[in-house]
């Protein structure tokens, strides 16, 4: 579980101070879809960051299965980030000159796993995504729709308890990004994965479980969508 | 819409003439719904007879008597259910919303944050539903009602855009009145170019 405390990030810089999260509190079970809304300069990003140990808090804590973020290390910080987060990004982050296949095994390289071990998950992942059939093309040779879901498989490859996407469908068309959205949906459905998903678009926000609304470093509105109307 | 509850809301803080009530309504509205004077007491008639009102006649010397409307302490408790109320019909929706917003900033009753939000999740629904709904349907067979659906979701997706917007306009005036549930007071909330709230 995912317990943000009071979470403060200020950029400093030699002319400016830039509060970019003023104090946020906010807890993600697992297998809740999480959707983050706002104007640009919100702090979306920012806090996808630090829920991703990409970044640390100015002030305030961050709880990771009760565990305090900032007191380890940095090389246990960025252990945590590879066993327990999956990213996602709008522009895909695919490597152009790998195949969808190497694309997906990076992680684990990264991980240490064996190669034999490495092209059976990765295999499997790109099937779980429908792309039995493009496993050997590489990025540039595959629609938009289609690098996103290597990059979801690539993000599931390690079995994360998380996924973190940061505009998912931004680059996509709405029938592209439909299916993102329903595959993201179906992972924290049937296979109990937290997802966080910064999105502007509000009919992608719509599927998920709550919708948190930041504005100026701040959440301003929540909307749980599980809770029927009161 | 109507001119009960807009009457209401006018009545909601103090008595008023029924002539004055009129201009009131017209103020209200921008003048953009008009109603003719008849319609105005033929509505006051039918809340004084469901004791939503009362009225006192005023002598006048050479004009004719005066009225002076009273919103009953029922009138009160109804004005506010329908305020609270949910169903709103889905065609006129949008400017239903919107009318029961200036009656509550009329009224001067809180809770705009709350309309807000419940209509905001109204909206979620309601675009969860038809995505669903057009999930099932088939891109050929079904392309004239994809379109419509397609239609339903941007009408949808622009009210949802526009109650952001209304949260944040109504918001920043409202805040030193009423801080929202989840509004934290953070460090250096000066550096974000605005006031400093009290705690
Ligand atoms: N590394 C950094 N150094 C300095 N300032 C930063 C840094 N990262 C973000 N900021 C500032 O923090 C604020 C929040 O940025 P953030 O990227 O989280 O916004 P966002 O909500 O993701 O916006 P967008 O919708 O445009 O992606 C902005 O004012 C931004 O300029
Ligand atoms: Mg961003």
């Amino acid at each position: 579980m995912i317990r943000l405390e009071g979470v403060t990030k200020v950029y400093e810089t030699e002319e400016v101070r830039t509060t970019a999260l003023g104090g946020v509190d906010l807890v993600v079970e697992k297998g809740e879809f999480l959707a983050i809304m706002g104007p640009s300069g919100s702090g979306k990003t920012t806090l996808l960051n630090i829920i991703g140990c990409l970044d640390i808090p100015t002030k305030g804590e961050y709880l990771l299965d009760n565990v305090k973020v900032q007191s380890l290390s940095r090389t246990e910080q960025a252990r945590l980030r590879n066993r327990r987060f999956g990213f996602i990004f709008q522009t895909f982050n695919l490597i152009p000159e790998l195949s969808a296949m190497e694309n997906v095994e990076l992680p684990l390289m990264y991980r240490g796993e064996h190669p034999s071990v490495r092209t059976k998950l990765a295999q499997e992942a790109l099937q779980a995504m429908g792309l039995e059939g493009r496993m050997n093309h590489r990025p540039p040779q595959l629609s938009g729709g289609q690098k996103q879901r290597v990059a979801i498989a690539r993000s599931l490859v390690g079995d994360p308890e998380c996924i973190l996407a940061d505009e998912p469908t931004g680059s996509l068309d709405s029938i592209a990004g439909g299916e993102i959205l329903r595959m993201l949906k179906a992972l924290s459905r049937d296979f109990r994965k937290s997802i966080v998903m910064v999105t502007h678009d509000h009919r992608a926000a719509s599927m998920a479980d709550r919708i948190i609304y930041l504005q100026d470093g701040l959440i301003n509105n929540e909307t749980d969508m599980r809770q029927d109307s009161d | 819409m109507s001119v009960k509850h807009a009457l209401m809301a006018l009545l909601f803080k103090k008595p008023t003439y029924g002539y004055e009530l009129h201009a009131a309504f017209d103020d209200m509205v921008y003048a953009l719904w008009p109603l003719n004077p008849g319609q105005v007491y033929s509505t006051l008639d039918r809340l004084a007879r469901d004791e939503l009102v009362t009225f006192e006649r005023i002598e006048q010397d050479d004009r004719p008597d005066r009225k002076v409307y009273t919103l009953t302490e029922r009138g009160h408790e109804a004005f506010l259910e329908w305020v609270r109320e949910s169903e709103i019909p889905d065609n006129l929706l949008r400017r239903d919303f919107y009318f029961k917003l200036i009656c509550m900033q009329t009224a001067g009753v809180d809770g705009t944050k709350e309309v807000i939000s419940k209509e905001r999740k109204r909206l979620y629904k309601a675009t969860r539903e038809l995505n669903d709904f057009a999930s099932n349907l088939d891109p050929e067979k079904d392309r004239l009602m994809l379109l419509l659906v397609e239609g339903g979701l941007l009408e949808l997706e622009a009210q949802l855009k526009w109650l952001d917007i209304c949260e944040m306009r109504l918001a920043s005036r409202t805040q030193t009145q009423n801080e929202g549930r989840n509004v934290g007071k953070p460090e250096g909330y000066e550096t974000l170019g605005r006031e400093k709230p009290r705690s």
